[in-house]
């Protein structure tokens, strides 16, 4: 199979220090991987080409780079699958990290992050005289987690990183999660209540816009996105409602409980806090120039055909889950 | 071709230009929708952050009124799509299926696991035909440069919205520009978040978000940016005058609800489209359009 | 390298095909005395780490190699398919191996034992 790698490469040490693409037209088997066809032309075609790479099984987690736009592994990834137009595959390094040389980018940051969330067990209730004992099933959620292996393409695809650098990020964030949801972390209940407190702070598991790139790039289906939920959820079982995002999630749910669907118009005072003044005053241009434009939602919020029976579910399911 | 037609909250709410221009170009395309009064919202994925089963169950309510009245569903919202979708995948385990149909039956409802949701946007790729669009076109876009922007929940997860499948899912937006008679804008944003989620969480970081992507759009040519999903239309348009102030420059990019961009080709008057409900300013767009009628 | 190491160092071996590695890392260690760095630079130069790492695999490969000649037995990750059976009377001991003048050196120590019998793996 013939293929074109276009490879986006950058030289610390030459004048011109700007990324550059640089295409390279070489034969490869036809159930070769991208980290393959990357490996072949290290070795055979340009030696100065740097990447990292090591098991060549999506074990190690060194490969990690965007594929035709999208972070994955490049062992993970057929070459066959990811031909483009011209029989052209595209090859960056991974993003929200900085460029070292060519696909080879720098984790400082990512590791100081993860270091951010403790990730180690901090048991707060009296030590057992033997091991903890827990049982499988309070065990078994945590299998998805625990199987990151610290690539970084959750990171290299996160929107909000992208913006925001301080964001703590999918891989620290879902670290973290195996730290909260352990039963034994925390307190006697296995409440990491120290560590949600922290979570809950800006920069935590609020800021995260549930844009699902995470999720999509991780190659091992940690699904970070849902760690991040599940641990929103935590935060506000703990008792941290005094922020927005715990104020947003509950008048949401409570708007679409009372009339089945969203009161738009309710739902940004509540997300801000009622007494919020100055927030509230923050949002003030921008809704009156909605309401001049009649770019508002109706001021009386009806409710749906049925509400009743959206009302009792939401009381049968939340007993189910008490 | 009738569908259930589920048109969501924020089309009738904070974007209520879209519903109407909705119904419009299925009138003109004669797509003939029910809509679902009944239905609730599908949670939007911020009721599943709390709990997935009561959102899962509200989606498979809506599911089984669909399944009973035998229609496909239609949604307009790439969010509402997403968020159905992703419940539907997760519907497709009959046990949790049957758990989730222990709520309904007090309704006489009961999901059987046959909805297939679908888009607008997937309809008129996958079921009504593209070149049969292309018929109803009386005022190609010519020369009108559009960036697409898709709304999160319309790309991701790949595998809860079968996009192996259904291959055409990848570049809809791009194939449906160009049977407008539009040229594709492509740009690095078009898939990625519009920061709404986070508008009253951390503002400056949404507002970064619609700024870095309407600039972005905007420095490659674009006249205008068109979407499938009403959320990120109000943070795209709504915000976008206070993110070009924090970005600190202009940008002044009209953003599209998609089925306004079909009823504009189909010659209906921009009053009727609602696109004078817009915050940017969407003039100097129409003006670069071709009267409605003169040879094409 | 690796081609020949695979091909007779595995875990069936025999004389023969080890003798015939190590002939094959002679020649190997004689050609990578001009083996070419394409790489001139000082940042995350894997063409440079990757040819310092062949030396000394080249360095290593062969006390591997002379080693397992040495060892007339079979044990563990080495079954020699022309001294198939375990022979602790005469190699219940460690290799220990160093460099020498003229290549890997083989000298000998003993196995400690201590709470458990080493004994023959049956199954």
């Amino acid at each position: 199979m013939k293929v074109t790698i276009r490879v986006r490469r950058q030289d610390p040490e030459v004048e011109d220090t700007a990324p550059f693409w640089q295409d390279y037209s070489l034969e490869i088997e036809d159930n070769a991987t991208v980290l393959d066809a990357l490996i072949k032309i290290r070795e055979d075609m340009d030696g100065t080409l740097s990447l990292r790479c090591s098991c060549r099984s999506s074990i190690c987690g060194s490969c990690a780079m965007r594929i035709n736009g999208h972070a994955g592994l490049a062992c993970k990834t057929q070459a066959a699958a990811a031909l483009q137009e011209g029989d052209v595959i595209e090859v960056e390094p991974a993003g929200n990290m900085p460029v070292i040389k060519d696909l080879v980018v720098n984790f400082d940051l990512f590791w100081d992050k993860v270091m951010e969330v403790e990730p180690y067990l901090q048991p707060q209730g009296p030590e057992p005289e033997g091991e903890y004992v827990v049982s499988n099933e309070s065990m078994l959620h945590l299998s998805g987690v625990t199987a990151c292996i610290m690539c970084g393409a959750c990171v290299s695809d996160c929107t909000v990183m992208e913006v925001d650098p301080s964001f703590l990020g999918p891989a620290a964030l879902a670290k973290a999660y195996r730290f909260t949801a352990d039963p034994r972390d925390g307190d006697d209940e296995g409440v990491s209540k120290d560590r949600l407190e922290q979570l809950n702070a800006p920069s935590g598991i609020w800021d995260c816009t549930r844009c699902l790139e995470c999720v999509q790039a991780c190659p091992k289906g940690v699904a970070p996105m849902e760690r991040i939920m599940a641990m929103r959820d935590q935060a506000i079982t703990a008792g941290f409602h005094n922020t927005n995002g715990a104020r947003h999630t509950e008048a949401f749910s409570e708007s679409v409980e009372q009339s089945g669907t969203l009161d738009e118009l309710k739902l940004v005072p509540k997300s801000l806090g009622m007494t919020n003044i100055q927030g509230l005053l923050n949002y003030a241009p921008v809704a009156l120039q909605a309401l001049t434009h009649g770019k508002m939602p109706p001021l009386m919020h009806k409710k749906i055909e049925g509400i009743e029976h959206v009302r009792r579910i939401f009381e049968q399911v939340d007993e189910t889950e008490r | 071709m009738r569908y259930a037609f589920f048109p969501g909250c924020v089309s009738r709410g904070g974007c209520p230009e879209l519903y109407p221009a909705a119904v419009l170009i299925c009138k003109r395309l004669g797509i003939d929708i029910w809509e679902m009064q009944g239905a609730s919202c599908t949670g939007a994925g911020v009721l599943q952050e709390k709990n997935q089963l009561l959102g899962d169950t509200l989606n498979a309510r809506t599911f089984a009124m669909a399944e009973y009245w035998d229609l496909p569903i239609m949604t307009i919202c790439s969010t509402c799509q997403g968020v159905m979708s992703q419940a539907n995948f997760r519907l497709r385990d009959p046990e949790y299926r049957a758990q989730v149909n222990t709520y309904l039956a007090e309704e006489g409802l009961e999901y059987k696991g046959n909805a297939d949701p679908k888009h607008l946007l997937w309809i008129l790729i996958e079921d009504y035909g593209l070149d049969k669009l292309e018929e109803l076109i009386t005022r190609p876009l010519h020369g009108v440069r559009l960036a697409p922007f898709y709304g999160c929940y319309l790309v991701r997860p790949t595998d809860a919205l079968q996009f192996a499948d259904n291959p055409d899912r990848q570049d809809s937006l791009e194939k449906l520009i160009e049977i407008l008679g539009a040229t594709v804008v492509d740009f690095s944003g078009k898939t990625r978040c519009c920061g709404f989620p986070i508008l009253t969480i951390n503002e400056r970081n949404s507002l970064a978000m619609v700024g870095k992507h309407t600039s972005e759009a905007k420095d490659l040519g674009a006249d205008a940016m068109i979407t499938p999903c009403p959320l990120c239309h109000l943070n795209l348009d709504s915000f976008q005058p206070k993110a070009a102030a924090q970005a600190g420059r202009d940008i002044g990019l009209p953003i599209l609800h998609m089925p306004q961009a079909i009823g504009l080709a189909m010659g209906f008057p921009a009053s009727e489209l609602g696109l004078r409900r817009h915050i940017v300013n969407t003039r100097p767009l129409l003006t670069q359009l071709t009267p409605v009628g003169a040879a094409h | 390298m690796g081609e020949s190491m695979n091909r007779n160092l595995a875990v069936y071996r025999n004389q023969e095909g080890m003798e015939e590695t190590l002939g094959d890392l002679e020649q190997l260690q004689e050609r990578f005395k001009t083996v070419p760095v394409e790489n001139k630079g000082k940042v995350f130069n894997t063409d440079l780490v990757f040819g310092l790492e062949l030396g000394f695999m080249l360095d290593v490969a062969p006390s591997i190699v002379v080693s397992a000649i040495d060892r007339k037995d079979s044990r563990g990750a080495q079954a020699r398919t022309d001294y198939p059976n375990r022979d602790d009377e005469n190699w219940m001991k460690h290799l220990v191996c160093s460099a020498g003048e003229t290549g890997p050196e083989v000298s000998y120590a003993p196995v400690s034992i201590t709470r458990w019998e080493p004994e023959e793996r049956k199954y």
